[in-house]
């Protein structure tokens, strides 16, 4: 655990921000980008994006409420956490956490409330028993489904979907920020680190939903809308191509400037970073994703349903481990260089076990699937796609899907 | 001009929402510490418990010892010695003296009693942790390399070896 | 006539509630607002303590790297008075060996607790080398109270850097944006921790443990509002410089004799 290349300070050879504040810019990195996809519905009216844009709400809810367990459980004091919304320090980034989380905690509830209310009233008259009651307090009391009210409701929807937009970028760039103005560590300090961190959010929102969708259409019997997949595909390169080149101008701009931290960064990228960034991050996280949606991308016309969903989902699997290694590659990387500029950590290993550890990471991310479970039982999210199969069967009986 | 028909639910929606808003609004007047902002922008009670954060483990310097012995502190006088505080060899002024407050203690240190005996090292590494020669170490200071030293005397590199010729309190020869 | 009565009700009802939340805002957030205006103009808040006005000091810290001999005295005399845990320093030593290749070989064992091994290994040719103290510089312009998300560190008005232990929550923001490596986490409180200049001391007109422990004159401490602190002369007379002088952090630690290999 304490391997050391070169000369580290004394109290530079502990790793404080572990897994957990790898995980916590990933999992808001979906909230954004999840948005962003039913925002491109609601807001640009891309037609094709329908089958996605209720579920890529909610997920983008489901993502949203976990979001502060590993912020809590990382810090010494967790409880005292909440003095961030008592007496926020105007000069720190972290201080916008309270306000940037529940600003947008409050548009993405009121717009899924709102894209749902419809169903929320006819599920409300229909059921019986806990779930009428739940569907009663959704409701709020009003049972109005009149065409005005909806049309209020459709502009409201629009309106919320767009400075939503913002507002996640807010939510999630702010993180990136924390890291870009940090002029002490220069593997984060770059102007462009928020923005980087808000492109990849985007391409991991929209690999999380290709991959999402593909398994919940399948899970339901439903069709996959090849449209659908092809849209998210084409936004997904153009993103992943802003991203890859980002990501790549801060290393190009570094080791061409060669000022005093590139003897140290190159050692970082050689040394004990090389499989993650070269390897993951840029090999098999960007080359090959780029390579598969180009194909799916330019070939769309000549390629099957069935092939172009694997590409996809193949693609998207790449890319959502690609962030994840981004991630760690910032996070972890970062840290690894000693502020002296002069030495190295080797490695660094999470514990399996432990309030920080792999099993943590991997409960806190199951825990949104289980909402996204619920959220299905409570209010369907794929009646679109149910009315497209149901339309499929009828045009041609004979032939299975 | 605000249309009310059909939009019920919105007011509703946004009711809830200024009672959530008002209600942090409220929490947080009385969740901000009382002394926050009377210095800068902390908790500024703070200033006076970090200057009581503990009491301090050592003393004023020769100053403190020097109330009980004086005469030590004036046969160092006349050594290179004298610039070393006395803390630095022996241990730190309440590992032989406890009080609860230095500064009562500076104010009369003769009605303080020694509580423990002031440990004594009389090991080598004390010695070479400052003499052994280095070229890290400035010319002007007085270094030798204490391995050859030995050699020359005939002598082993063992415990207290140093203290068979030097006196601390007195080391010119 | 339901709808204008209606209307009217909801109009005076929202007006209602705005004022409510706007008249929340200003009580909420006015009055820390005031406090912090008083803190900055001429009238001063009364002392925190009978004798001692924090506002009368501003400490700085003079380093004379020609005189240090890496004994590590104020290694032991820190941790001894600050009770620091072991694996982490308030302040340490570290070496430098300046050869034949283009950087000096550093080190630092244990933060120089139990001295210096009086070895050049692994240095080819060794023409220079030299000990460097080190410490929280108690900067001027400090990136990290610059980054505590909520004012649990902070700048006292005699110039020192301090961390509130009641309010701090162990993000390690602040340990993150240091650049000189001060602080740490301490893994008994999970608070941050770094070098106070012995404020518990230095409040009662002492020297910080480190300062008295060194043998060698090398460590000095001095208050810059006092007309006769030597200190003060030497930091207006003599050539000194400070570390990583480019983040323009503005240390208040003040080093003579500092060779650009110092890190």
């Amino acid at each position: 655990m304490l391997e050391i290349i070169g000369y580290v300070f004394p109290n530079d050879i502990h790793i404080n921000w572990s897994l957990m504040i790898v995980l916590y810019p990933y999992i808001t990195g979906l909230v954004a980008g999840a948005f962003v996809v039913s925002s491109l519905y609601h807001v640009f009216d891309i037609e094709a994006l329908k089958p996605v844009s209720r579920f890529a709400l909610m997920a983008s809810l489901a993502f949203l409420l976990v979001a502060t367990w590993p912020l809590l459980l990382h810090l010494g004091h967790p409880l005292r956490g909440i003095n961030v919304m008592i007496t926020p320090n105007p000069t720190s980034a972290m201080a916008g956490f309270g306000y940037f989380y529940s600003g947008y905690m409050v548009i993405l509830l009121f717009e899924v409330w709102l894209v749902f209310r419809k169903d929320i009233i006819t599920y409300a008259r229909r059921s019986r028993g806990l779930k009428q009651t739940i569907y009663k307090v959704l409701a709020l009391g009003v049972y109005d489904t009149s065409e005005k009210a909806q049309a209020i409701d459709a502009k409201m929807v629009k309106f919320l979907a767009a400075i939503g937009i913002p507002g996640a970028f807010l939510l999630h760039g702010y993180v990136g920020f924390l890291f870009g103005a940090l002029k002490s560590n220069p593997w984060w300090s770059t102007p462009l680190m928020p923005i980087i961190f808000i492109f990849s959010a985007v391409v991991s929102g929209i690999a999380a939903l290709i991959v999402m969708y593909q398994v919940a259409m399948k899970l339901k019997g439903l069709v996959i809308d090849r449209a659908c997949i092809d849209m998210m595909c084409g936004w997904l390169w153009m993103f992943l191509m802003i991203t890859a080149s980002l990501e790549l101008l801060e290393l190009v701009t570094l080791s061409y400037e060669k000022a005093e931290e590139w003897e140290i960064i190159s050692q970082l990228l050689s040394g004990p970073l090389a499989f993650s960034f070269l390897g993951i991050q840029m090999i098999v996280g960007v080359l090959i994703p780029f390579i598969l949606l180009m194909i799916i991308v330019l070939m769309k016309e000549n390629m099957g349903d069935k092939v172009a969903n694997t590409l996809s989902f193949t693609a998207a699997s790449l890319l959502l481990i690609q962030v994840f290694a981004m991630r760690w590659n910032v996070v972890i990387g970062g840290q690894m260089i000693s502020k002296s500029l002069a030495g190295l950590r080797e490695a660094y290993h999470p514990e399996m076990f432990g309030k920080e550890g792999i099993m943590t990471a991997i409960g806190i991310m199951i825990v949104p699937f289980i909402f996204i479970f619920v959220a299905e039982w409570l209010l369907p999210m794929f009646r679109y796609s149910e009315e497209q199969t149901e339309k499929l069967k009828y045009n041609s009986p004979t032939t299975p899907e | 001009m605000i249309k009310i028909e059909h939009t019920k639910h919105l007011w509703r929606a946004i009711l809830i929402l200024v009672i959530v808003a008002v209600g942090y609004l409220l929490g947080r007047l009385f969740l901000v510490p009382e002394s926050f902002g009377k210095y800068g922008y902390f908790r500024g009670d703070n200033l006076q418990e970090q200057m009581d954060i503990r009491v301090p483990k050592h003393g004023n310097g020769k100053e403190s010892c020097g109330f009980c012995h004086q005469e030590k502190v004036e046969t160092i006088a006349q050594t290179p010695h004298t610039v070393i505080n006395c803390e630095t060899c022996h241990a730190a002024l309440r590992m032989h003296v406890e009080f609860d407050s230095l500064e009562k203690f500076l104010a009369d240190p003769g009605s303080y009693e020694k509580t423990a005996d002031m440990p004594i090292h009389s090991a080598q590494e004390l010695c070479i942790k400052c003499h052994d020669y280095q070229l890290a170490k400035p010319k002007d200071f007085t270094t030798i390399v204490v391995v050859e030293h030995l050699e020359e005397m005939g002598m082993e590199l063992g415990p207290n070896v140093c203290l068979e010729c030097h006196d601390p309190h007195d080391p010119e020869m | 006539m339901k709808n204008i009565s209606r209307r009217g009700f909801l109009r005076a009802a929202m007006g209602a509630s705005v004022l409510g939340a706007l008249s929340s805002v200003f009580s909420a957030v006015l009055p820390g607002k005031m406090k912090l205006a008083l803190a900055s103009t001429k009238v001063q808040p009364e002392p925190v303590r009978t004798g001692y006005n924090p506002y009368e000091h501003y400490y700085s810290y003079v380093i004379n790297l020609h005189k240090c001999i890496g004994c590590g005295s104020c290694v032991r005399a820190c941790k001894m008075e600050n009770e620091v845990p072991t694996g982490f320093y308030r302040t340490w030593v570290e070496r430098y060996q300046k050869g034949e290749e283009e950087h000096a070989r550093i080190d630092s064992p244990d933060g120089g607790l139990y001295g210096f091994p009086a070895t050049t290994a692994g240095v080819e040719g060794v023409s220079k080398a030299y000990f460097v103290p080190k410490m929280c510089n108690h900067c001027d312009e400090t990136p990290c109270v610059q980054v505590c998300p909520f004012g649990a560190s902070y700048k006292t008005p005699d110039g020192l850097i301090l961390v509130d232990e009641k309010r701090c929550m162990g993000c390690s923001y602040c340990v993150q944006a240091c650049p000189y490596a001060s602080r740490f986490i301490n893994p008994l409180t999970h608070t941050a921790n770094k070098c106070t200049w012995c404020y518990h001391r230095t409040s009662k007109g002492l020297k910080p443990a480190c300062v008295q422990a060194c043998p060698t004159g090398t460590r000095m401490f001095g208050d810059m509002k006092d007309r006769y602190d030597p200190v003060r002369h030497l930091i207006e007379d003599e050539r000194i410089g400070v570390l990583q002088p480019q983040l323009l952090t503005k240390p208040k630690c003040y080093y003579l004799g500092l060779d650009k290999e110092v890190r």
